[in-house]
């Protein structure tokens, strides 16, 4: 991908190929380190990106009040069935 | 709107002086620990003073949405631990949590500060990330789990 991609993030320009011998090992490679501003850049792209790419969602709007995290859980899961997906232009 | 929004809460949590601890998606995110998100979910402190400020903190984000004004400390610190906002637009949602069970509380919760362009952000520790999802039942979290130990080694 190139440095100069809309989302501004400079793909690993210092170390643009990094080799594995097995996925476990690129799984276990370092991705940026926390903190950088190379990190806050990644985040920033990544939130971007699933927001663009994911089903746009059409959550009810205001406060919902629950007496436990998984009550709330199982509230999340009954909108996200119900949300309707709209395709982004 | 949607979840690029998300930078400007954090920003917004740190003005106000919000005494909070991430965790979830975007802690592990926070950890170097890529995976994707609908959701903001993050620990406060439930006093009056402390949800005052998240309040302000969510106008100046959302400054035209009048159901923040129903996010009360009375709720958080009583009967409904567990709050969700979900943003005008209904594009994404904000867990805000004071308690989780018997086991874990805003209190008790390890954290560390991380910059995020900039800006402090309170995340819980990959230690502390790890023994709260260990034990659940959602699948996101098992995976979250096993991420967390693999990546810096933590032992049950």
């Amino acid at each position: 991908m190139p440095s100069s991609c809309a989302t501004g993030l400079d793909w690993r320009t210092n170390l643009p190929i990094e080799r594995f011998r097995s996925l476990n090992e690129m799984q276990a490679a370092p991705w940026v380190e926390p903190g950088t501003p190379e990190h806050s850049r990644s985040l920033r792209t990544i939130l971007w990106m699933v927001s663009w790419f994911a089903p746009k969602r059409a959550l009810p709007r205001g406060v919902f009040r629950f007496r436990s995290a998984d009550e709330a859980f199982a509230q999340r899961v009954r909108w996200e069935d119900q949300s309707h997906t709209i395709s982004k232009d | 709107m949607g979840l690029e929004r998300i930078p400007d809460v954090l920003r917004a949590l740190a003005e106000e002086h919000v005494n909070y601890v991430l965790i979830g998606a975007v802690a592990m995110m926070a950890h170097g620990l890529v995976r994707a998100t609908e959701d903001l979910d993050f620990f406060v402190n439930a006093d009056a003073d402390n949800v005052a400020r998240l309040r302000a903190a969510l106008r100046r984000v959302f400054p035209d949405d009048p159901a923040i004004d129903e996010i009360s400390c009375e709720d958080l610190a009583g009967d409904y631990p567990a709050i969700r906002y979900n943003t005008p637009d209904g594009s994404f949602g904000i867990d805000i949590m004071s308690r989780l069970g018997e086991a874990f509380s805003h209190e008790g919760l390890e954290f560390q500060e991380q910059l995020f362009e900039g800006v402090p952000v309170r995340v819980a520790t990959p230690a502390m990330l790890y023994r709260m999802k260990k034990g659940t039942i959602r699948w996101k979290d098992r995976i979250d789990a096993q991420q967390l130990r693999d990546r810096f080694g933590l032992e049950d």
